[in-house]
């Protein structure tokens, strides 16, 4: 039992401290958000969900999450219209957001990059990728 | 000999010279005919109506392998439209005029000598001479026409497919994305539940052993405090069900694959075409997924359809993305809205009819006689090259003998109706 344990432990993270306790993932599938909340409570990082562009939007003015991760490709708003609506918006303009997306062309990266996006990642996403991308931001705040 | 007698003798000399000139001039006027026949790039052939051959020029032996000597007095039935190869019976020209419109060039297939198929275009024209009539016709070799449209048929699937992967790969990666997730979560719950487990051992052994009941139950409590036991309740068996549903997802993705296009179809099978739709939905998700909803009203009791399932599969395909494209038109880069593609299928006891229907813009009628035309498009430059409608055209009237009709309003939709008859 004790190997097991251990063999398993060794996959516990940096401890390196992270200020975000609240984010709000955009994400048609609900499946996806809910995978990265359950990893994510270890942390202490409490994740709300919004569904499309547009919700998204709405949840980031009535829930001033500490981050805002979002798609690309969604029904309704797609992920580039949140992100320039939330830039737009003097209340929402200071809150991070990364773009967690299948496939991201090189032009289209740029372009999130001039739109004030802080981190644009791919999926599949490891955990360590985002925990890496959190700290980096705590770091820089 | 008299004045009157000379002049009589010149008379007839002259008259003998005229007759001997005609004739020379319609010998040259039959040679030069001949000539043009002779030299004409298509195969002549002439019939009676009882479909024996009364001309065959140099070109249809050159095509067909037989002589004009030895063609002349067959039937056509005999040589080149053996009832197997055009499958027509022994009408020959005949039959194919009454079955198409006068002057209209007919696609079909003709015997050679050695034994061998040919695709061909007939031009047929009848000629009445007195009461009878013969049927003369050019016969056109269009198999390099074949194998390009064959060629460019394998380039738009080929192209389809790629688009196809990379949506494909989307939706897979998705799943993927939670699976791994969850698997970790239950890795990490099983560590924290192992640990419970211990503390709760440590307690029995002491229970067991007389040791220090109270300090053992303090431990077992703040492991199962620190382990978040509710919260592990409530979510393990969630993260194990969203795992099992994305792996479910991923399989219908790859089995919707796998029969979407199967290998070596090349003859006409007995089919389970709302499976086809199924699977063809499933494959183009990513097709359609942020522009509309898919609806289908499917004939359960629809039954087997002789068929090429790769080959209708792909027209079903380039349908829902022609629908789901002319969708995202309407409703723009910014959509609030999705709109709608529904597809039925239906059947009577000669046919089945599948009809897909798009709520996008409508087809102007001005373009609407062009949509099937080869190479016509209204898409931009990498969205379509404008095969898609001549190749669901050409698979469903040319390889299955059915319809494919369209009916669309400006601003409210189209309409595709793919008619297929049951006997293959």
């Amino acid at each position: 039992m004790s190997e097991v344990l251990e063999k398993l432990q060794n996959n516990d993270p940096s401890e390196a401290p992270i200020s975000v306790s609240l984010i709000l993932w955009v994400d048609d599938d609900p499946h996806l958000a809910a995978g990265f909340e359950r990893r994510l409570r270890r942390y202490g990082i409490r994740l709300i969900h919004a569904y499309d562009g547009m919700q998204g939007y709405w949840m980031a003015a009535s829930q001033k999450p500490d981050v805002v991760i979002t798609d690309l490709k969604m029904p309704k708003w797609p992920g580039q219209d949140l992100v320039e609506c939330l830039s737009l918006n003097r209340e929402l303009a200071g809150i991070p957001t990364f773009v967690v997306s299948g496939h991201i062309e090189a032009s289209n990266r740029k372009r999130l990059r001039e739109l004030g996006v802080t981190a644009v990642l791919e999926k599949p996403l490891g955990i360590e990728d985002l925990l890496a991308e959190l700290r980096n931001l705590t770091e820089r705040q | 000999m008299t004045a009157a007698c000379a002049t009589t003798a010149l008379d007839v000399e002259t008259q003998l010279d005229a007759c001997r000139l005609e004739v020379q001039q319609a010998q040259e006027r039959e040679t030069w005919l001949r000539m043009v026949i002779d030299t004409a790039n298509d195969a002549f052939v002439s019939t009676n109506l009882a479909g024996e051959i009364l001309e065959w020029n140099s070109k249809a032996e050159e095509l067909f392998g037989w002589t004009h000597d030895e063609a002349v007095g067959k039937r056509l039935s005999e040589t080149i439209f053996t009832p197997d190869v055009s499958g027509r019976g022994t009408g020959g020209l005949q039959y194919l005029i009454k079955v198409k419109n006068k002057g209209q060039r007919i696609e079909t297939k003709a015997s050679t000598r050695d034994g061998s198929e040919m695709p061909v275009e007939v031009s047929i024209a009848p000629m009445r001479i007195g009461n009878s009539f013969v049927l003369n016709a050019f016969i056109h070799d269009i198999t390099s026409r074949k194998i390009l449209q064959s060629k460019l048929a394998h380039a738009h699937k080929m192209e389809s497919v790629g688009q196809l992967s990379a949506g494909i790969a989307h939706e897979i990666n998705t799943p993927t994305q939670y699976v791994g997730d969850n698997s970790r979560f239950l890795q990490e719950s099983f560590v924290d539940l192992m640990q419970v487990f211990d503390a709760y051992d440590g307690l029995l052994q002491a229970i067991d052993g007389g040791g220090d009941v109270g300090a053992a139950a303090s431990r077992a409590k703040s492991a199962a405090d620190e382990a978040d036991l509710d919260y592990l309740k409530s979510e393990v068996h969630l993260a194990i069900e969203q795992s099992l549903e994305g792996v479910e997802r991923v399989a219908s993705i790859v089995r919707a694959m796998k029969e979407f296009s199967p290998p070596g179809s090349v003859c006409k099978t007995p089919t389970d075409l709302n499976q086809g739709i199924r699977n063809t939905i499933t494959v183009a998700t990513h097709e359609w997924k942020y522009v509309a909803e898919v609806e289908t009203d499917l004939d359960e009791t629809l039954p087997l359809v002789p068929c090429l399932p790769g080959d209708l599969n792909q027209v079903i395909l380039n349908l829902i993305v022609n629908g789901a494209q002319a969708i995202g038109e309407k409703i723009g880069e910014h959509p609030t809205e999705k709109g709608r593609i529904h597809i039925a299928s239906a059947h009577t006891k000669k046919h089945v009819e599948i009809r897909i229907r798009d709520s996008g813009n409508g087809i102007p009628d001005a373009i609407v006689n062009r949509i099937f035309d080869p190479f016509f498009t209204t898409k931009d430059v990498g969205v379509g090259s404008g095969q898609g409608l001549a190749i669901a055209r050409s698979v469903v009237v040319e390889k299955h003998s059915g319809t494919l009709e369209v009916e669309t309003a400006v601003g409210e939709g189209t309409t595709f109706i793919i008619q297929l008859p049951l006997e293959g």
